[in-house]
């Protein structure tokens, strides 16, 4: 059914993506712009576990992309906590202000 | 199958280069939702059909969800958003990029042989990946439950703190 699409395509997308997300993560200064390229590398990693997985037939993958997701999860809810905190305490959320790392 | 694949990897794409690229937050969350809903489109022709149901539900469905929360509760006015500016660290950084990303693609096309065809009906249904994540990936599984438990404990410490 799905025989026509060769591996590299799959491993391609998945690297534009997480160069997609590097690059956000890089040259962005809104700490919720960064927190949203990191959940775009993490689907960058999970794309190529999935098609690994296919690609061997093997379903070990399908386990990792579980873990990524809940990790992914877990990522968001700490980094969205430090974004509430940064607009508290220096009232903007550029990461290039956050200098002093005192809580 | 094929033509939804490469739809689903161009609209991915586009919709990830909105997320990096917009001003407003609001417009980068509504783009990852984009992506996460192509990805799982992909998943689903990569015959990962709990996963892409996983993807829906956690990711475009409580994480994303989260964000545009935040950036609801936030309220950043257009003035209170950071000025992007273009240094020469970030033109730097992104032709570096550029080279990893290049050099990803090579790698990637020495692997030019076609996906198998998918025989066994049950790959990818719920059953099958249960039984991995509680025979061979159990520690895993234990892990991440000690990971939740920090980030909740770490969460609530971090906002629960009055600041003056």
């Amino acid at each position: 059914m799905t025989g026509s699409i060769p591996l590299s395509h799959i491993l391609t997308l998945s690297a534009v993506l997480f160069g997609i997300g590097v690059c956000g993560f890089m040259v962005r200064r809104n700490a919720l712009i960064v927190l949203m390229s990191i959940e775009l590398m993490l689907n960058a990693a999970s794309l190529s576990f999935m098609g690994a997985s296919r690609f061997l037939l093997d379903m070990s993958g399908h386990v990792y992309v579980l873990i990524i997701i809940t990790v992914a999860a877990a990522e968001a809810g700490v980094g969205l906590a430090i974004a509430v905190l940064l607009r508290r305490v220096l009232g903007t959320v550029n990461v290039d202000e956050a200098k002093e790392l005192k809580g | 199958m094929q033509i939804a694949f490469y739809i689903a990897a161009s609209l991915s794409v586009l919709s990830a280069l909105v997320v990096i690229s917009r001003r407003n937050p609001m417009h980068s969350a509504l783009g990852l939702a984009l992506v996460l809903v192509n990805v799982a489109v992909i998943f689903v022709v990569l015959g990962g059909h709990f996963l892409a149901a996983m993807q829906i539900l956690i990711y475009a469905g409580a994480i994303v969800v989260l964000f545009v929360f935040i950036v609801m509760l936030l309220n950043l006015p257009d003035s209170a958003l950071p000025r992007e500016r273009i240094t020469s660290t970030k033109i730097l950084s992104f032709g570096l990029i550029l080279f990893l990303v290049w050099k990803l693609i090579q790698a990637a096309g020495r692997r030019v042989e076609d996906l198998p065809v998918l025989n066994d009906p049950s790959f990818g249904e719920v059953e099958r990946v249960g039984e991995l994540l509680f025979t061979d990936s159990v520690l895993l599984f234990e892990l991440v439950s000690f990971l939740l438990l920090g980030a909740i404990v770490g969460i609530i410490a971090l906002v629960k703190r009055r600041v003056a």
